[in-house]
């Protein structure tokens, strides 16, 4: 009897009739929604490394040879959701981008953020706009597709812009650097965060990488 | 092409163009000379250190709080005609309460400004104005310049180091100086003008 697990095709075997049927168990567990250890250990991985890279490398010195103006760094902003976006595309549970969140902010804190506690709350909100980003997509069919995938990711980076814009009083700032702050957040979300989130777990799962749903 | 694809291909053109005309108004009213400014971050970067051109403006002090603009150099702002300060460790404080020290070395802005003999009866108030544009947020008392002298500097050298992507100056006001306020809002890195109000 063949059946199909994980997108691989395996043989098994035809259970004699008479005998009690088993729930099928592992690493495809239909329609549940409850975190595997598997799902743990992804989250810890993706959420350790994400603070790592987020904390001790300045990603910004890219976008600050060739752009002058202030808020151009945002263009770069989407690589710290990312790791959330592959963890859903691995899992496909809204719980754990939450989870990877609180993993990468306590570590970012642990390194020694500026921001103290507060980058633990900024990273469980981004989780929480990428989780709605999702929700809202997946609702409207576009789960699966890039512009989805884009859009949930833009939702999902936007929200640390005005946040730390705005806690830093930045309003004596002219109004069109706010706008582009803004809008490369944006962008910055569809393209890192969505696009290039949504390639990476794809050749995850190319490589073999288990997927817990 | 499919329609949604055409449909994306628009907004994102739109996007785009928007982000380059901001941009450009931007450098208009910041008078930012994009070329020079891509040509010495990359000289920089490559060259490990800061490539200083011969003649090179790095800082201006305008406003209406001085009799005529003041250019300086890199090596006018390190000259001994001004007070410089080397090593000195400040305190900083941010928004949330977060406090750490740093060392700096720089000049002090009032021996610019006294030694100068520029500033005009009214001359109140000095803001620090960065080259991408960002502003400290409220302009200080030119009496704080000049009662903590050396607590109010535009470095050029963090740790004994140039300050490299930050530089070639920055502002640095230690905490002492306005303890009722957070004072890491007004160190502003590449730091491009001092405006005298």
């Amino acid at each position: 009897m063949k059946t199909k697990q994980n997108d691989v095709e395996i043989e098994q075997e035809r259970q004699p009739e008479g005998e009690d049927q088993y729930k099928q168990t592992g690493f495809s567990l239909e329609e549940s929604k409850k975190l595997t250890t598997l799902d743990l250990i992804y989250s810890a991985i993706l959420g350790v490394l994400g603070g790592f890279i987020s904390s001790l490398i300045p990603f910004s010195i890219l976008i600050k040879v060739w752009y002058p103006l202030t808020g151009g760094t945002q263009l770069v902003s989407g690589h710290h959701v990312m790791w959330a976006t592959i963890i859903y595309g691995i899992t496909r549970k809204k719980k754990n981008i939450m989870l990877t969140m609180a993993s990468k902010g306590i570590m970012e804190f642990l390194l020694g953020d500026p921001w103290g506690l507060i980058i633990i709350f900024v990273n469980l909100m981004e989780g929480f706009c990428l989780a709605g980003g999702f929700f809202f997509m997946e609702r409207i069919g576009e789960g699966e597709t890039k512009l989805g995938w884009g859009i949930a990711g833009g939702f999902g980076n936007f929200f640390q812009a005005p946040f730390f814009w705005i806690i830093n009083q930045r309003w004596h700032l002219h109004f069109t650097l706010w706008i582009l702050a803004f809008m490369f957040a944006f962008i910055s979300g569809i393209l890192i965060t969505g696009l290039l989130g949504k390639a990476i777990k794809d050749y995850l799962i190319k490589a073999g990488v288990p997927t817990t749903f | 092409m499919e329609t949604r694809n055409f449909y994306i291909l628009v907004a994102a053109i739109c996007v785009g163009m928007t982000c380059f005309w901001l941009t450009a108004y931007n450098f208009v009213i910041y008078d930012i000379n994009y070329i020079e400014y891509v040509e010495g971050s990359v000289t920089d970067l490559t060259q490990g250190e800061i490539n200083e051109e011969e003649g090179e403006v790095i800082l201006t002090i305008k406003g209406s709080g001085i009799d005529k603009e003041l250019d300086l150099t890199l090596s006018e702002a390190k000259s001994d005609k001004y007070t410089q300060v080397k090593d000195r460790e400040y305190h900083f404080k941010n928004r949330v309460g977060i406090e750490w020290d740093e060392i700096y070395s720089g000049v002090t802005l009032w021996s610019i400004l006294e030694e100068e003999g520029i500033l005009t009866q009214d001359a109140d108030t000095f803001l620090f104005v960065g080259e991408d544009g960002y502003e400290a947020p409220t302009a200080l008392s030119l009496s704080l310049a000049e009662n903590y002298e050396n607590q109010i500097i535009l470095a050029y050298e963090e740790d004994g180091e140039p300050l490299y992507e930050k530089g070639p100056l920055r502002s640095v006001v230690d905490d002492e100086a306005i303890p009722e306020s957070y004072n890491s809002q007004y160190s502003v890195y590449n730091l491009r003008y001092v405006i005298i109000d």
